[in-house]
């Protein structure tokens, strides 16, 4: 992208140039930064994708051998298969694209927002299209659908922010560029990943239930990832 | 027979194969400069340090416009970068990542000065000793200089990545974490307001 043709004529101006510091400056960093320097090689950016990868596969097939194992009937677990199955692509998509190359060479970041934004609101569509009946929101704000839901809500946010946490731990320090965005990206992961693994296991498809306790969690890992990121990430 | 004196293996070379010499650091681009940096080479980092460097001071000296705190702010820069640099991943242009280091260094210190509720000039800036101001010249490179000042932090800040440390606007937009619509966008203004001010200067001179 270049700049408009009527700025051409300020290419011609004696713009500042570049100054050097202060030599006993330049000594102090010096000494600073190659005291006892080793060789201190990280692991590549394939190979920490490959980690968070990991975490999330891992999580959600642990919660989902643990949901089969309940009581759950069979054709339940095979289409809760069938959203890991979905979900898991979305997942790796998301992270490949979002933290597969190194920082500034991540995309625009116009692209990565919509990604941020937009994959939440289908999310909650999914959701809406999952559900197979909804009661009033009255009936739900009380007694067993509140408090079920409020657990619930506060597994989903826990398991989220345990696969958000490792991802980032994964890709800590990475970014100086966009930070905020990545992490925003590392907690949409996170937050994916535990919404269809608690949702798998959880028994109920009511409509409120579901945004409340699986959807609203996925837009608070989002935010919370943008808010950690911006310090986790950044070197 | 002294070995000291024997020639390497690579100046021998096999007959009519060029023997295999270690590129210069001077020949190397400020990526392999990092790598090696990160692999332990002291040679390296003196030498990503003599090109980049002047950059970084140039960009945080026009953002501080305080020799002394952007000189600090270089040295707390490279110390995060020192820190960072196993975190470096393989491939990311350097300038960029460096001067995001340098950019969020900067707002850090701001950030703290200002709970510390030291007593900030409207754009944020400490207060700078007052300092003489010389008699108008006729030196266009100066009115250039006051007119940079003069401009809202933004222009300025997308002007002086562009056009003085040499970045793309895409690079810079990276740095500045927006769009390169958005830096696009700020350049122009940033120039339409130079071009005012030097017309100004014109005038009077």
């Amino acid at each position: 992208m270049s700049l408009a043709p009527e700025d051409d004529d300020l290419q011609d101006l004696p713009w500042p140039k570049p100054c050097a510091p202060r030599p006993e400056v330049s000594q102090a960093i010096r000494e600073q930064c190659t005291k006892g320097l080793c060789a201190k090689r990280g692991a590549s950016t394939s190979q920490r994708l490959l980690a968070a990868l990991s975490i999330s596969v891992l999580t959600t097939a642990l919660l989902y051998w643990l949901s089969t194992t309940s009581a759950h009937p069979d054709g339940a677990a095979a289409s809760g298969l069938y959203g890991v199955v979905g979900w898991g692509i979305v997942l790796t998509v998301i992270l490949t694209l979002g933290l597969g190359r190194p920082p500034g060479k991540r995309g625009s970041v116009i692209w990565r927002v919509l990604v941020a934004t937009l994959l939440p609101v289908a999310f909650f569509g999914y959701l809406a299209f999952a559900a197979s009946g909804r009661v009033d929101f009255g009936t739900f704000s009380q007694g067993g659908h509140a408090s079920h839901a409020v657990r619930c809500g506060f597994i989903s946010l826990a398991i989220g922010a345990l696969v958000a946490g490792g991802v980032m731990l994964c890709f800590r320090r990475t970014d100086p560029l966009t930070p905020g965005l990545s992490g925003a990206i590392v907690g949409l992961a996170g937050g994916l990943t535990s919404a269809v693994a608690v949702g798998i296991a959880c028994p109920s498809s009511e409509a409120w239930h579901l945004w409340a306790a699986h959807g609203l969690v996925l837009v608070a890992l989002v935010l919370l990832g943008w808010g950690v990121g911006r310090r986790v990430l950044s070197p | 027979m002294s070995l000291g004196s024997a020639p390497s293996f690579s100046e021998i070379g096999i007959a009519g194969v060029e023997p295999v010499r270690e590129p210069r650091s001077v020949d190397l681009t400020v990526e392999e400069l990092m790598e090696r940096y990160v692999d332990g080479s002291a040679e390296a980092f003196d030498e990503l340090y003599r090109r980049v460097a002047p950059t970084l001071m140039g960009y945080l000296l026009r953002l501080t416009r305080q020799r002394e705190r952007a000189e600090d702010l270089l040295q707390v820069t490279f110390a995060k970068v020192h820190r960072a640099r196993e975190s470096y991943l393989r491939g990311a242009p350097v300038l960029p990542w460096m001067l995001a280091i340098a950019r969020r260094s900067f707002l850090d210190e701001r950030r703290a000065a200002s709970s510390r509720n030291e007593d900030l000039s409207h754009d944020g800036v400490l207060p700078e000793p007052r300092q003489e101001q010389p008699a108008l010249s006729n030196d266009v490179s100066e009115a250039l200089e006051r007119a940079l000042d003069a401009l809202p932090e933004a222009y300025r800040e997308a002007i002086q990545l562009t056009k003085v440390a040499g970045l793309s606007i895409a690079q810079a937009a990276a740095v500045l974490g927006s769009s390169e619509t958005a830096v696009k966008l700020r350049v122009h203004r940033g120039y339409s307001q130079l071009r005012k001010e030097l017309e100004r200067f014109m005038r009077k001179a």
